[in-house]
């Protein structure tokens, strides 16, 4: 058991944060569409160019393949410079890229990976549907083989970056007659191809990345398949631990930076009485115990880092960090409202609490509900009996 | 960088573990009854003996003894199998020695031949003057007592406590005695500096971070097997994720204590360690609680162990001055820069 960094992993931070401080785009990030996606990807490309893209990334991909620990030094010098959120980028660097990097044939390596690095192809995903949110399997948009195409009809919901990707991880049901989760095909689509219409839909925090996406006889060249027809639940469980959530320390880091904000505020603020905030027994000991809690959630990413270096496969502990995390997330920004008091009536999409205090909202939703998270770790790691 | 156990540290917690499981059933605590595993008895011996509340104690001059971190994951141990809160005063009190350069009075805390009593004080603004009111704790018949605050701590001779009168518990299992300490006492010890509270706030993360992972395996197993509307209770989501939030609860706290343990002699170990106990005390608390509720009537009775951990997680909260201490303490700490 030890906390300490090796000779080479810190002369490894030095580099990291010197590259990071001279690139760090210091404009303001748009918040939406074209301009957005233009920031992005524009961010990306310079990664790319300075030779950080793909941190985590084999490097016959095109990435650094470095270790788990630089990996995690990485992320914490990313946030602590206060480097741009990955934005529309984050699908195809976290989850298309590495599917196909694990599953893909070599022409899909070859066209799509250098092409995600560079930042030249956004990618977004097409999972849920109206009728298959926590359960997935039960998905229904259809695909026939044609020759050397799928045909595909139906429809995708809750797609993120829709409106401004260039291709989406879709799944498909190419074959209804077994159970549900097999039938299931793991298909790369192209979102300008003709039939495919994207309807943005407004979120209760004003935001319109969210997408409902529309299929009319869709021709996707067999050739997309990723794996194998009817393998894609497989394909879409393809363990996707190359970083083992080391990428998670980056929003922790920007986490305790937010908390740190707002005990500021606290500081500063008056109440009622004309004293400091901090000086509210209540407000005081809500602040410190999330402090603790923003520490122990970085405590458990090291601690779950560690683990991905003794073992192979990921286990379902990285459950626990996700749980823990993304509910902390909302304790925080509920928080800060209190601590700006009647200025939380107020909402503003650039700046302010109360935007982030609603969008929080989606993060015990969004990739997996808290509930769906309650029974990965009751059924998983504690064996308790799944309910017939 | 790497938080897991290395196959030394294993070797600990299962000497540690199966001795405990040997020696100290849960059961010996049953209805509440002071524990019957006081310091003459045979077991408290074979402990004292196999060096477990002692281990940072060197046995010679080339040893250099367990570590902060290694000694938690003992204290663990204690926390799951309830053990006498008087171990966590054989560890401090040897540390204090050994702070002041008294190796031999470390070792004989270590050996049990001179004996150490726990306190808190009762009312920290009184204990600022005149004779100051204490709870003694596990501390019948000591030959000393142990002081401590951020500033320092101190041992005292029983002697320099008067107008002792025992009484009753929260924790039935751990006897305890209020007193009041003489302003003209002579220290038999001291130490200023803040390395004890440090430590002291370390182990007693560690035993309530071992309460909160006991009371999980037991709701858990419970669950498993206790049957209602013809289904393993622990199939239905109210209890699954109950027993899930338990879970993560421990996963954090255990995380937090051994990041703290390692970050001692670095600037953030104050704040790491008041962090640790601030998530420990939650889960512990919490834990306990809901391992009362999984169990349902059997849980609320003196039948079943699950409210001995309720109680003790109160007694080690209240050593450092409870959760709304520590969280006074952690905001008036410097925040850590990310690495």
């Amino acid at each position: 058991m030890d906390i300490d960094f090796s000779i080479v992993e810190r002369q490894f931070r030095p580099e990291v944060r010197d590259w990071l401080n001279e690139s760090v785009p210091r404009a303001q990030r748009p918040g939406a569409g074209e301009p957005m996606r233009e920031f992005d990807t524009a961010w990306q490309r310079k990664q790319f160019e300075g030779g950080w893209a793909g941190i985590s990334w084999p490097v016959e991909y095109g990435g650094r393949g470095l270790s788990l620990v630089q990996q995690l030094i990485w992320y914490e010098e990313y946030a602590r410079a206060k480097a741009p959120v990955v934005g529309c980028m984050f699908m195809a660097l976290n989850h298309g890229g590495p599917t196909v990097i694990v599953r893909g044939t070599d022409e899909q390596k070859r066209i799509h990976l250098p092409a995600i690095l560079r930042g030249e192809h956004v990618w977004c995903q097409g999972f849920s549907e109206p009728g298959a949110g926590s359960d997935l399997a039960s998905l229904r948009t259809r695909a026939e083989i044609d020759a050397d195409h799928l045909v595909v009809n139906g429809s995708k919901i809750w797609t993120t970056f829709g409106n401004v990707a260039d291709y989406q991880e879709l799944l498909v049901r190419t074959d209804s007659s077994g159970s549900k989760h097999q039938g299931i095909t793991w298909v790369i689509a192209d979102m300008r191809a003709p039939g495919v219409t994207v309807r943005p839909i407004m979120t209760l925090s004003h935001n319109t990345h969210f997408c409902e996406v529309f299929y009319d006889n869709v021709r996707i060249p067999l050739a997309n398949v990723v794996g194998e027809i009817n393998d894609g639940w497989n394909v879409a469980m393809t363990t996707l631990g190359f970083e083992r959530g080391s990428a998670a320390i980056a929003h922790q880091i920007e986490l305790a930076q937010t908390l740190e904000e707002i005990i500021e505020l606290a500081q500063s603020r008056t109440g009622f009485n004309g004293r400091p905030l901090i000086t509210n027994d209540k407000i005081a000991d809500q602040l410190s115990t999330l402090r603790a809690e923003v520490a122990a959630v970085r405590a458990m990413t090291y601690l779950n880092v560690s683990r991905g270096l003794h073992e192979a496969v990921p286990g379902p502990q990285g459950t626990f960090i996700s749980l823990f995390h993304m509910e902390l997330v909302q304790r925080v920004h509920r928080v800060a409202l209190e601590v700006i008091g009647a200025d939380s009536l107020e909402f503003s999409d650039d700046s302010g609490w109360t935007k982030p205090y609603l969008d929080a909202i989606r993060y015990t939703i969004a990739g997996g509900t808290s509930e769906i998270r309650r029974n990965i770790i009751g059924e998983r790691i504690l064996g308790l009996p799944r309910q017939r | 960088m790497d938080l897991l156990c290395t196959p030394e540290d294993e070797q600990i917690i299962a000497t540690a573990s199966d001795f405990f499981s040997a020696e100290f059933p849960l059961d010996r605590l049953r209805h509440g009854r002071v524990s019957d595993h006081r310091r003459n008895s045979e077991a408290w011996i074979r402990a004292l003996e196999i060096g477990l509340f002692a281990g940072s104690v060197p046995a010679s001059s080339s040893d250099t003894g367990l570590t902060l971190a290694q000694m938690a994951l003992i204290f663990r141990e204690c926390g799951r199998h309830l053990v006498d809160p008087a171990a966590l005063g054989i560890d401090l009190a040897a540390f204090l020695a050994l702070e002041c350069g008294e190796f031999e009075l470390a070792q004989k805390i270590g050996m049990g031949t001179v004996t150490v009593g726990l306190t808190n004080a009762i009312d920290l603004a009184e204990a600022s003057e005149g004779d100051a009111p204490y709870h003694l704790i596990d501390a019948e018949g000591v030959d000393l007592l142990l002081v401590w605050s951020e500033n320092g701590g101190t041992l005292f001779a029983a002697e320099d406590f008067f107008n002792e009168e025992t009484v009753r518990g929260l924790d039935g299992s751990v006897p305890l005695a209020r007193a009041r300490l003489s302003v003209d006492a002579r220290p038999r010890l001291v130490k200023k500096g803040p390395a004890l509270a440090l430590r002291a706030r370390i182990l007693i993360s560690a035993m309530l971070v071992g309460i909160s992972e006991a009371t999980r395996d037991m709701a858990v197993d419970y669950a498993k097997i206790r049957e209602q509307f013809g289904n393993p209770i622990g199939s239905y989501q109210a209890i699954k994720h109950f027993c899930a939030d338990m879970a993560t609860r421990a996963e954090a706290a255990y995380a937090q204590l051994v990041y703290s343990a390692l970050s001692v002699g670095n600037e953030d170990a104050p704040f790491q360690s008041h962090s640790a106990l601030i998530v420990a005390i939650n889960a512990a608390e919490l834990n306990a609680l809901k391992n009362i509720q999984i169990h349902g009537g059997i849980g609320f009775t003196a039948e079943c162990n699950a409210h001995l951990f309720l109680k003790r997680t109160h007694l080690l909260m209240r050593l450092q001055g409870g959760g709304s201490a520590a969280c006074r303490m952690l905001l008036s700490e410097q925040v850590p820069m990310a690495a």
